[in-house]
């Protein structure tokens, strides 16, 4: 499918990704990334960002809370954007993209058990007061988590070409239409978890007005959310006059209902 | 400030680069941040502590302690710190341990709605909504610039922990709140477009009686486009409030019903 190059780069992506995402948060660990790299290494750009755009959004409210374990979408929409080169995308998303991801959550809570180790040696370091010692420990602190993040993605792109595509070519069409409309709706997860993480309840009203805008106006997005920081700045001014007076969000209580 | 500090603001940068770093290296289920917070803290211990090899022994040892705050807000929380540390030295530890503790709480329920909701929301939808649309990756180079944004401001955070931070836990709390209503709304209205344009979801079914053919989803269209993916939007919604579904439950249900609803020649 593809060569022993494009895996070797694909493989040292994730890792580094990974590093990024448990230091600077450079922004190359999102699934939007992932699946546009992917496509500009493998030539089909556009598969790759139909599937790291929906993946984005299928992890939308979740994907940067610290180090919670998610469903690790990078890794979906890698695998998922190189095996569109021989099937449709959509058909990736939700054959490929969808199971890989889970599977990921596991490994990456073994992954994340596995730091504990180095951690007793850093803080054996620690009280023997070697400080530089535990230093160097720290440097390397999520190497396991960067190991399970490069792994699988080398195993499945050099299964790849064996795993037979024509297997899904044969699948009849009414099970194909029902995973093709499938893809469609995912994107609902992702955003019912920021719902639920967004004070949703008490500012319902702002959410239609953004929907309405959108479907009947055809409002583009940046435009919206330009509108939206003028309405919120106006808010915020009555909201000043009145201080105390006014409704103020309870965030924690109306979010960490979903877990994981 | 006349008094003189201990540490300068590029010392604070250099510190604040290094913070972030570290912070998350060593994440773990029992400690959480605590082990990357104490390695990140290290340079400033030793300038503080440099004549007291025991006193930074007991300081480093005590920072390893459990620790997890938004990242994003943890340099305020490590600019306080220095400042109590610098000027009362090792009797000042219990404090400086006490509001960790306290702070990682109200800071964390800012900072994530702040820089991962909102951050979420706003950015990563843009980027997405573009990119699905019209292909168009203008939006993700927006969200790459928002990330270099934050790299860049967090060493500010710092040096506004330090100078004045101890003001600001003094003061009342209704800044952070009107803050976040505001991000929050901006938000909404966002996840409001996102039902409208990312969700893909229509009516196959269609009545023929003679020559004319009546579709169901331009019956809808008509009235309100989009509206049956909202409610099915809303249905989830809904859905997840009632129990304790884990994302990866919420994915499968709604897998599962979008295939029968296909069966169905509804979706």
């Amino acid at each position: 499918m593809i060569s022993i190059g494009q895996i070797l780069i694909l493989v040292l992506y994730s890792g580094i990704r990974s590093i990024s995402r448990y230091t600077f948060k450079i922004g190359i660990e999102t699934p939007i990334f992932a699946g546009f790299f992917t496509g500009l290494v493998c030539g089909n750009v556009e598969s790759g960002i139909l599937i790291g755009a929906t993946l984005q959004l299928l992890s939308l409210g979740v994907a940067t809370y610290g180090s919670i374990v998610i469903p690790d979408m990078v890794v979906g929409a890698i695998v998922a954007t190189v095996f569109s080169l021989k099937m449709e995308p959509t058909l990736a998303l939700t054959t490929i993209a969808l199971p890989i991801s889970i599977i990921m959550q596991n490994v990456g809570v073994l992954a994340q058990y596995s730091v504990e180790i180095l951690q007793n040696f850093y803080m054996k370091a620690v009280s023997e007061r070697a400080y530089k010692k535990s230093e160097i420990i720290a440097v390397f602190g999520a190497l396991p988590v960067v190991i399970a993040h490069m792994v699988p993605v080398l195993v499945l792109l050099l299964l790849g070409d064996t795993i037979s595509t024509a297997f899904i070519a044969s699948l009849p069409t009414w099970l194909l239409n029902g995973l093709n409309a499938a893809g469609g709706t995912l994107p609902i997860v992702g955003i019912v978890v920021l719902m639920r993480y967004l004070p949703t309840k008490k500012l319902w009203h702002f959410m239609l007005l953004g929907f309405l805008l959108t479907v009947y106006l055809k409002l583009p997005i940046i435009a919206l959310a330009l509108l939206g920081v003028i309405i919120a700045y106006v808010d915020w001014q009555r909201h000043k006059t009145e201080r105390g007076i006014g409704p103020l969000p309870t965030l924690t209580t109306e979010g960490g209902e979903i877990d994981e | 400030m006349s008094e003189e500090r201990l540490f300068t603001r590029k010392e604070l940068t250099k510190l604040s680069f290094r913070h972030q770093f570290f912070l998350q290296r060593l994440f773990t289920y029992s400690r959480m941040q605590g082990t990357g917070y104490s390695t990140a803290i290290l340079p400033a211990l030793k300038k503080i502590y440099k004549d007291d090899p025991d006193a930074l022994h007991e300081a480093y040892s005590s920072q390893t302690m459990l620790y997890n705050v938004t990242p994003q807000m943890s340099e305020l929380i490590m600019g306080m710190d220095i400042a109590i540390e610098e000027k009362g030295g090792i009797k000042s530890l219990p404090t400086v341990l006490s509001l960790k503790t306290s702070l990682m709480g109200p800071l964390s329920g800012f900072g994530d709605v702040i820089f991962s909701t909102i951050q979420q929301t706003v950015f990563g939808a843009i980027a997405a909504n573009m990119a699905l649309t019209t292909g168009n990756m203008l939006g993700m180079w927006l969200w790459f610039a928002w990330f270099i944004f934050v790299i860049l401001f967090r060493p500010r955070m710092m040096i506004f922990g330090y100078e004045r931070g101890i003001d600001l836990v003094h003061d009342d709390s209704s800044l952070l709140k009107s803050i976040t209503r505001a991000a929050s709304i901006v938000g909404v209205m966002t996840v409001g477009a996102l039902i409208a344009t990312v969700i893909s979801l229509s009516i196959p079914l269609q009545f023929v009686s003679g020559e004319v053919t009546y579709s169901i989803q331009s019956a809808l269209d008509s009235i309100m486009p989009q509206i049956y993916p909202a409610l099915f939007t809303i249905f989830v919604y809904w859905l997840s409030g009632k129990k304790n579904l884990s994302i990866t439950k919420l994915v499968g249900i709604v897998f599962v019903i979008t295939f029968v609803l296909s069966l169905l020649k509804l979706a």
